[in-house]
């Protein structure tokens, strides 16, 4: 365990992170890629609830995942005074949900939201389904109607800027939402809407929020939905005792905004007369050759400095297509692997989902251990991470796995929300007990087990929506879909990410860093994809995604390109990226 | 901040009670009325020192009301629930508060937040529930979800039980409130001034040891010792007057009282030692409210009277009621009329037992008016509050009725005492704050008024009652069945009339009290009453009304017929 007074010493001798570290009042700091922002950030939180908030007081953190929130969590518990009762770290919707809106639903008039459903993925495409259906015609084009309008309501849309669009595309929002009320369900998207209404609107929900929070902590500003900065600004500035605001983020690094995420906010908040705004500029991560080239995609003109020599890029075209890419790029891991590098400092992204499993797929023929995390199956939250926890310790060498069972068992307390607690543990312990000889069994039963020990229960509480509607996502997954064949073992060696090669899509690498990093699929039309093309906006999120890629690697990076991409039905060919001439690996 | 109102559902002898509150609540009640379990109750919410266990009742804690009387009756498995519930306001403004109760907010205009204890089954989520459901206390917040003690720990609640062993908590260092204080101060003790401690203890214990006597009982004690285990396992020993490390000579720090004699705190009375344990206490909570250790005190006393002085009582209490002294929050129960007296009226909450439970009342809700409200606390005051500690009230006008109606009482083979009846005299005719303050506190009661008849024949008496009447909402009424009776003239003559054998005692004490020609005037009328005039002239001329009741009492007489008819009106 490394102290706090150690952490807070390693901020010193970097000039910028000191200074974000000291300010008072409100605060930006604007950190580029490798820059060390986590570290900045939970070693702030851990140092401001130790000396500056005083319980009954606390903080709250909002992130960007909840695997940002898992890490952050650790990072600060370790650093921490162990006073973690008073500190949310969560999503957005977990922000919305347990700090606002279940606290305040009867005091706000709105006793109903205490009980509330929150719709699951397969309840919203019936309801969207069902409501562009009462609007459009079986043979009209209704591809970007969806995305049209889970962006405009992420922003909070006024009828004005509804107006701008099409008539009918609100109609179907409006019917969209009108299905999920008739079944008794309301979607995250609204939950934001309403949490920003309530503090809004009432006086002392946004009081009561900033005396039990008066620091919020925010981590990736840039890429976090609208609705976050509506509360932002009501919290912090509508009143001159408002919350003190500590955001972190890079708009070079806005990868969401098909969610209706906007950069802008980031830059707004900086311009602030009243928010001090601290630019880092080491980059601790990158190579400089890699930290050069990554910089002819970066937008702003903030500049960064490398902190190492070094650094290779190559490309490489594969004419066969893209299988030739995944088998070029395979044969190099196994040499550099026969060299002695280990398989968790490389990671493969590619620029969809479907290319990610048609990678994996060919890895694993040419024995490569990988690992891929498919968000079309479960998504990571603090439940599935837990199961997956508890596979890996019951038989993956118990307190030799990665996890502890005293960590566990607090985890589960935490899911189970204290309940009858000695029944509980007894119950999972014994289960885990069980499976020391079962890792061969599917992975199906193993939920199954843990469920019936008590997480069914624990998951029908109002704060674990989202954390019950992954286990359903998950629970279906290993018993007839896609991972039905996965073993208990396997689900195991999913909690830790050792002796394994990772592939991800672009925005997934988010966060990560590896020695080596290999981009696939850089062809014209795919990386920028045709539909971006010609568009400003969207050009410039591709270059974004792009930029993240690039400098998710410390020592280097190998790309890949066909010169045409292969879509179901024809190939297009393109040539490579146009990215790849503006970084200057090809001409 | 202000908890302004508590409910209580179905625990111990606890039916079901939901009373306003003011700042401040003086409980009263007879034994076995419900004065501790409701303080109990409260203790449930914010006694941030009871452990989880604590919380978690049982099968005896349930009213017994619930029972359908079979024996083997199980209140949990009929899923039965102990409720308690408090509502607090006027909290928002202070934002250390409005942070531990963020999680208890239910109304927002004004600022409302609730706090409810309940002990009820545990929602396991089965389809099935269970014959006999698993139970859990817990302490929730808006929307039930549970409220963290270390949020309710900045409600302090501080909890003072009756029969409470003063001096060994003051000695005993874990439990003395000396201790608080004492950790404050040394921590904010200088190194220089803790190094001038230390050496001056040092030369202390170094003169000491230079004393030859004190050397060889030194030297003797170390020898015994080695002769007695053996050089290898002897006991270092040494002689010191204090240890030198000042933080455990601060330790060591005790109260003496006395002045210069230093004496001991055992030396002291009981009385003593509780006010000097109040006044520690008191000290201990203002530091932590000022250190923002926490947010609020509340304190929850159990019967201090004990062996206080009546005058101490009233001073120590009299401060403690005042809102100007400490915002606090406080609750007292009490068997003493010298602490009652001295609260502010609106805080009297009277407990007792009803047939089949606690039965609670107000007097807030009696709705006085501001300066009525002052009245009653003048009275009460005066009177030491004998009003709230009766079970049935008899409201009369003056002294003579005071001392006479026990009289007429034992005539009737009543004893007032036992009864629990108090005679209260308003010392004039304005019965109506007094009516409703029982009414509030739901105290039985009665009225007995002269007739009071004046020249042209008109009973003012009569009047009275009627107005009265108006006010209980009873117009119209016969008085006497509400409680309000009328004397045909004024007690004295209507006691003379009321039976000849009356007469006859009443003149021959009058007899004994008069002197010179009134013996004679007296001695006129035989064994029968005079004139009312006559009489009323006669006992002005004896002493007055006071002193010819007193001597009244020293003999048997009958009540009149509306006195009898008031008693008996109360004990029905």
């Amino acid at each position: 365990m490394k102290s706090l007074t150690a952490a807070v010493n390693e901020l010193r001798a970097n000039e910028r992170q000191w200074q974000a570290f000291l300010t008072e009042g409100h605060c930006v700091v604007l950190a580029p890629p490798g820059s060390g922002k986590t570290k900045l950030l939970a070693t702030r939180i851990a140092y401001d609830l130790a000396t500056r908030i005083a319980s009954p007081h606390g903080a709250a953190c909002v992130t960007l995942t909840n695997a940002a929130a898992a890490e952050l969590r650790d990072r600060v518990g370790l650093l921490g005074p162990g006073r973690e009762g008073n500190l949310f770290i969560g999503t957005v919707h977990s922000f919305v949900l347990n700090a606002i809106v279940l606290p305040f639903a009867s005091l706000a008039g709105r006793a109903d939201l205490q009980y509330v459903t929150i719709a699951g993925t397969s309840e919203i495409d019936e309801a969207f389904e069902s409501a562009v259906r009462s609007e459009y015609r079986e043979d009209e084009k209704t591809y970007d109607v969806k995305s049209t309008i889970n962006v405009l309501r992420n922003r909070l849309a006024t009828d004005v800027e509804w107006a701008k669009t099409n008539r009918r595309i609100r109609a179907v929002a409006d019917h969209y939402v009108s299905n999920l009320h008739q079944r008794g369900l309301i979607d995250f998207t609204e939950l934001v809407h309403i949490a920003v209404e309530f503090v809004e609107n009432h006086q002392l929900v946004r009081t009561a929020l900033m005396a039990g929070y008066p620091h919020l902590y925010v981590d990736e500003y840039q890429d976090l939905a609208p609705g976050l900065h509506r509360l932002v600004g009501a919290l912090c500035f509508e009143q001159d005792d408002g919350s003190e605001l500590f955001a972190v983020g890079d708009p070079d690094q806005a990868v969401f905004g098909f969610t209706g995420a906007e950069p802008e906010f980031l830059a707004e908040l900086s311009e602030r007369h009243d928010v001090e705004t601290v630019t880092l500029q080491r980059n601790y991560r990158c190579g400089e050759e890699i930290a050069r080239m990554a910089h002819n995609m970066k937008q702003s003109d903030s500049s960064v400095i490398g902190n190492h020599e070094g650094g290779t890029a190559t490309v490489t075209c594969c004419p066969q297509g893209f299988g030739e890419q995944c088998e070029h790029a395979a044969s190099r891991v196994l040499d550099s692997s026969n060299e002695g590098s280990v398989l968790q400092q490389i990671v493969v992204i590619c620029p969809t989902n479907a290319l990610c499993a048609k990678a994996a797929d060919i890895f694993r023929q040419c024995n490569i251990p990988v690992f891929y995390r498919n968000a079309e199956h479960y998504r990571f939250t603090e439940a599935t991470s837990f199961v997956e926890g508890c596979a890996s310790w019951a038989v993956r060498g118990r307190e030799l796995s990665k996890h502890r069972l005293g960590e566990l068992l607090s985890r589960w307390r935490g899911l189970c929300g204290k309940r009858d607690q000695i029944r509980n543990d007894t119950a999972l312990t014994t289960v885990l007990a069980e499976y020391a000889v079962r890792g061969d069994e599917r992975a199906h039963r193993f939920l199954g087990d843990i469920l019936d020990a008590g997480l069914s229960t624990a998951l029908k509480r109002p704060a674990l929506v989202n954390d019950a509607q992954e286990i359903a996502r998950m629970k279906s997954a290993l018993t007839n879909g896609a991972l039905k064949e996965l073993t208990v073992r396997e689900l195991g060696e999913r909690s830790g990410s050792t002796g394994r090669v990772e592939i991800t899509t672009m925005q997934s690498s988010k966060g990560l860093e590896f020695d080596t990093v290999m981009i696939l699929g850089m062809d014209q039309k795919l990386v920028p994809h045709f539909g971006s093309i010609g568009d400003a906006k969207k050009m410039a999120e591709e270059r974004r995604k792009f930029y993240v890629s690039l400098t998710r690697a410390r020592n280097r990076v190998h790309i890949y390109y066909s010169g045409h991409v292969d879509w179901s039905k024809r190939r297009v060919s393109a040539g490579p990226s146009v990215f790849l001439k503006e970084i200057g690996l090809v001409r | 901040m202000h908890i302004n109102r508590v409910k209580v559902r179905n625990f111990r002898n606890i039916d079901n009670i939901d009373l306003n509150l003011q700042p401040g609540s003086v409980i009263v009640g007879e034994n076995q009325s419900g004065k501790s379990n409701f303080l109990h109750a409260i203790r449930l919410i914010l006694d941030s020192s009871l452990s989880y266990n604590d919380l978690q009742l049982s099968r005896e804690d349930f009213w017994d009301g619930l029972s359908d009387g079979t024996p083997d009756w199980d209140p949990m498995a009929n899923r039965e629930i102990i409720e308690v519930s408090i509502e607090i306001v006027e909290f928002e403004d202070d934002k250390q508060l409005l942070a531990a109760l963020s999680s208890a907010l239910v109304a927002e205009d004004p600022p409302k937040a609730q706090l409810t204890y309940r002990f009820g089954p545990v929602d396991t989520g089965d389809e099935d529930p269970a014959d006999i459901p698993e139970y859990q206390g817990l302490v929730l917040g808006a929307g039930d979800q549970p409220v963290s003690r270390k949020l309710r720990r900045h409600l302090h609640l501080q909890f003072l039980p009756a029969l409470r062993d003063v001096e060994s908590a003051i000695r005993n260092w874990r439990s003395s409130p000396l201790r608080e204080l004492l950790e404050v101060a040394a921590r904010s003790l200088s190194e220089e001034d803790l190094d001038n401690v230390k050496q001056a203890i040092r030369d202390a214990n170094s003169q000491v040891n230079q004393l030859e006597q004190i050397t060889d009982l030194g030297h003797k004690i170390t020898e015994r010792l080695i002769a007695m285990i053996g050089e290898n396992q002897a006991i270092e020993t040494e002689l010191a007057v204090a240890p030198e490390d000042p933080m455990r000579l601060i330790r060591a720090v005790r109260l003496y009282i006395d002045g210069d004699a230093h004496r001991p705190l055992s030396s002291a009375s009981l009385g003593t030692l509780n006010v000097l344990y109040l006044a520690l206490l008191e000290l201990g909570l203002d530091s932590r409210l000022a250190d923002s250790h926490i947010a609020h005190v509340v304190m929850a006393i159990e019967e201090p009277e004990a062996h206080l002085h009546p005058h101490l009582q009233r001073v120590i209490f009299r401060r403690k009621f005042d809102t100007n002294v400490a915002p606090r929050t406080i609750f007292v129960t009490t068997q003493s009329p010298h602490i009652a007296s001295v609260a502010d009226p609106r805080s009297l909450i009277v407990l007792r037992s009803g047939e089949r439970a606690t039965v609670a009342a107000t007097a807030v809700d009696a709705n006085l008016t501001e300066s009525e409200w002052h009245d009653m606390a003048r009275y009460l005051d005066a009177t030491r509050a004998e009003l709230v500690f009766g079970r049935r009230v008899i409201f009369v006008e003056g002294f003579a009725e005071q001392v006479l109606v026990p009289v007429f009482a034992r005539a009737l083979g009543m004893d007032l005492d036992k009864l629990g009846i108090s005679v209260c005299a308003i010392h004039g005719t304005h019965y109506s704050s007094y009516v409703r303050f029982c009414e509030a506190l739901k105290i039985p009661w009665s009225v007995m008024t002269d007739g009071d008849v004046n020249n042209s024949g008109e009973r003012a008496g009569d009047r009275r009652a009627a107005a009265l009447l108006e006010i209980l909402g009873a117009s119209g009424a016969d008085p006497a069945e509400c409680g309000v009776f009328v004397g045909e003239t004024t007690l004295e003559y209507d006691i003379i009339t009321a039976d000849s054998a009356n007469a006859v005692v009443c003149n021959e004490t009058l007899a004994e009290l008069a002197t010179g020609s009134s013996k004679h005037t007296i001695a006129s009328w035989g064994n029968q009453a005079p004139s009312f005039d006559d009489l009323m002239a006669m006992i002005k001329a004896v002493g007055g009304k006071g002193r010819y009741a007193q001597r009244l009492c020293l003999c048997e007489v009958q009540p009149p017929q509306y006195v009898a008819d008031a008693l008996r009106y109360l004990v029905a």
